[in-house]
């Protein structure tokens, strides 16, 4: 059975994020500098968007001096899915602690 | 080189060693972002931040990889409460009164933790989903509230206080302690603190604000 995508506040961060250039290839730091999202929590997303097809990934060609980065852009499917989900003005309204919640 | 970009490097390296073949590129990823950041603390931060990747991942893929061999990796809370135990089992078999009294205090701080992490886990669990994007921030708008309320109050001060607690258990536990796991256990918990503190009112408040800007604006 197909895992359902799970809609949380960071996720719809990130899918804002996209929309902002949805033609180009962004960088994993680019991306967590503009959305204020650690790696911890970006990279399980990106993992997940891409495991359902709605993210391609690829190598950046090296350049000397310089080594190859991982790019990642929306694929089709994850356009629509983040036009209708992701409501861009939410970037930034979110955040949640480094250690899980305050006494919790 | 600075020893705070070497440290970030390590970590990124171990987290590329030591991820699954199906993550393995996902790792490399992210470790050659450490090259591209300009601050060591916070390529540090992001190196971090990987090994939950790893974590998460783990325990993400490997009940469905090992389908039918009855294997099903435990979720934070489990683990918290088998270290607290173990450390508690340890606290009967010491001698003296001194170790007795550490591994007990680092026993309970575990269990503090493993309770955190499971009401947290239950949480994400039990998170609804809302269609509508009105809805939605009204929803994150109480979450936010309810979090600054927190601050209000002495659950403030008790991660902070316990991950203290903890250190002191340390010292106390490990009878003849040298001089440089002494400061190794004050750096550790430091930066503990430090992770627990990194959210703040004022970072909430301003949160709380935006989020209040767009429910009236969805409003008009």
């Amino acid at each position: 059975m197909e895992r359902k995508m799970r809609r949380s506040p960071q996720t719809l961060l990130v899918l804002a994020e996209f929309l902002q250039c949805e033609q180009e290839w962004r960088y994993g730091y680019d991306i967590s500098r503009n959305t204020g999202l650690k790696s911890g929590t970006l990279y399980p997303i990106l993992m997940r968007l891409a495991e359902h097809q709605m993210l391609e990934t690829s190598w950046e060609t090296a350049v000397e001096g310089r080594p190859p980065r991982h790019m990642y852009k929306l694929t089709r499917d994850g356009l629509r899915y983040a036009r209708i989900n992701a409501v861009a003005e939410t970037k930034s309204a979110m955040g949640l602690p480094a250690l899980g919640e305050v006494g919790a | 080189m600075t020893f705070v970009r070497r440290a970030a490097s390590t970590v990124s390296e171990r987290v590329v060693r030591w991820a699954s073949p199906g993550c393995k590129e996902w790792a490399e990823g992210f470790a050659r972002e450490i090259e591209f950041i300009d601050s060591d603390w916070r390529a540090l931060a992001w190196a971090i931040g990987g090994t939950r990747v790893l974590l998460k991942r783990r325990s993400d893929v490997r009940p469905k990889e090992k389908q039918g061999t009855g294997f099903v990796l435990l979720p934070v809370w489990a683990l918290d409460v088998a270290m607290g135990t173990l450390f508690g089992l340890q606290a009967v078999f010491m001698k003296s009164w001194q170790e007795r009294v550490g591994y007990v205090v680092v026993a309970l701080g575990w269990e503090y933790f493993a309770t955190v992490s499971l009401k947290q886990w239950q949480k994400e669990r039990n998170e609804p989903v809302f269609p509508d994007a009105m809805v939605r921030r009204m929803h994150l708008r109480a979450v936010l509230e309810q979090r600054l309320e927190r601050y209000s109050t002495w659950r403030r001060w008790s991660s902070p206080v316990v991950t203290v607690a903890m250190g002191c258990g340390f010292v106390l536990a490990i009878k003849d302690i040298s001089q440089g796991l002494n400061l190794g256990v004050v750096a550790f918990t430091a930066v503990a603190i430090w992770l627990q503190c990194l959210d703040s009112p004022a970072k909430i408040q301003l949160r709380l604000n935006r989020m209040n800007e767009l429910i009236a604006e969805s409003g008009r």
